[in-house]
């Protein structure tokens, strides 16, 4: 903490009624989150209903991004299951491993990037997406009619990540806005 | 947009009403202006505007690389060589198109023969250990053994083009496609963090080996930080030219090709 700050926090006497930071009783702003300590009880009120208003806003954003990092978790799943199932259904011609290690792989993928959805939503969702999407163009190109299977579920699971990504993308600009 | 300079010893001043603030405010406590920068609406259709044309940028890459190793051609002489050919265009075009971000980061101005030696070694350490553990993963769970020498094989120069197309292209083309045009182009968009793992997470799915992925991606974000740091590509691309030219050695000697 450099001198200005150590200052700053002697002199702090009062506490912001938006965000509780501490204030000097001198400051016509806080620091913090811009309300208007010296302002009229009106603009108070405004700034904590138009504040309130985006914590709202945010509250919406991130359950989208929640349900976008469920949908990561429960694909991560799905090839988990899937990968391990592999040696009840494989054909004959099919090497058992490599089938299991590349679906085990995809899982961890998923998984991981829906661990760090919780920190860097933009990052791990996009990547999400991409991996999703290369996925089926694979499968599109070994099997062109495997793009109809299950295509509601497919469907589905596109319209959350979307849906995360616009989330993740507008709770980004809206904390670095409004420094929520 | 200004923004306030918070390294400054001196305390900083409000961009609005000039009055020095704390370092660590996010709004000056004179005026109440977010010291923040934050894009407007002509930055944010900028942004879109990037984001959009990378994603084509990405497609395209992706296209070509999907084409190659899974269309109906198959890996062969000519469709790598095809393949090589144009992600060397289509990363040059888009290269073009953000030339002036990109100049600063073919500066040499800083280069370091110790720092290069010191990243060369680094790289061909970890290429012997990664080239050790494919070869056995490809070996024990696969069953299969592949060599890139095999495509070229049949040439008179085989071992020369083995190392211009597997270490010398991908070097200076996959350096200037993700850690210059995509690294760069998501940095306007974003923080650095999420741009190095943006671009090192595509940068490693387009090599299409979901095993490959586990090495590629500590690879690719090794790239992302060099570059950030050094605030050039070329330890990059050296790098990069070292690890793969270890890989095509490492090929040469199992084939007794010396």
């Amino acid at each position: 903490m450099n001198a200005a700050d150590e200052q700053a926090q002697e002199q702090a006497n009062v506490r912001c009624r938006s965000c509780r930071a501490y204030a000097r009783v001198t400051d016509n702003y806080c620091m913090d989150c811009g309300f208007p300590l010296r302002g009229t009880p009106e603009e108070q009120r405004d700034f904590i209903e138009i504040r309130r208003g985006h914590e709202m806003e945010m509250d919406l954003l991130r359950s989208k991004i929640v349900a976008a990092r469920n949908t990561l978790f429960v694909l991560g799943g799905f090839f988990l299951v899937y990968g391990l199932m592999t040696p009840a259904f494989k054909r004959a011609d099919e090497n058992t491993a490599a089938i299991l290690v590349s679906n085990l792989s995809v899982a961890l993928m998923f998984v991981l990037l829906g661990v760090w959805a919780s920190t860097k939503p933009v990052a791990s969702i996009v990547s999400g997406m991409v991996l999703y999407l290369l996925l089926q163009l694979i499968n599109f190109l070994a099997s062109p009619s495997a793009i109809f299977h299950g295509i509601i579920l497919k469907i589905i699971i596109a319209s959350f990540l979307v849906k995360g990504l616009r989330s993740a993308w507008t709770a980004e600009k809206l904390r670095k806005q409004y420094q929520l | 947009m200004e923004t306030v300079d918070t390294t400054a010893s001196t305390a900083p001043i409000c961009t609005h009403c000039q009055q020095s603030i704390s370092p660590t405010a996010k709004y000056c406590h004179h005026c109440g202006v977010l010291q923040v920068a934050v894009p407007d609406i002509e930055e944010a259709l900028q942004h879109q505007e990037r984001l959009i044309i990378l994603g084509v940028f990405f497609a395209i890459q992706l296209g070509i690389c999907l084409f190659s190793n899974f269309g109906h051609y198959q890996r062969g002489l000519w469709p790598i060589l095809l393949a090589d050919l144009a992600l060397s265009v289509f990363t040059l075009v888009f290269a073009a198109y953000f030339r002036k971000e990109l100049r600063p980061l073919f500066s040499w101005k800083h280069f370091s023969v110790a720092k290069a030696l010191s990243y060369a070694s680094t790289a061909i350490i970890a290429a012997i250990v990664v080239n050790y553990l494919v070869k056995w993963l490809n070996k024990s769970i696969f069953d299969t053994e592949s060599y890139y020498y095999y495509a070229f094989s049949q040439l008179k120069y085989a071992k020369i083009v083995t190392l211009l197309s597997v270490a010398l292209q991908p070097a200076i083309f996959e350096e200037l496609a993700f850690r210059g045009v995509l690294q760069q182009g998501l940095l306007k968009v974003t923080d650095s963090r999420q741009a190095i793992f943006i671009s090192a997470f595509m940068f490693a799915l387009l090599h299409m080996s979901f095993v490959s992925f586990f090495w590629l991606l500590p690879f690719a974000l090794w790239l992302g930080y060099v570059r950030m740091k050094e605030e050039t590509i070329w330890y990059g691309v050296l790098i990069h030219f070292c690890f793969n030219s270890t890989a095509c050695f490492f090929e040469f000697f199992q084939l007794n090709l010396f």
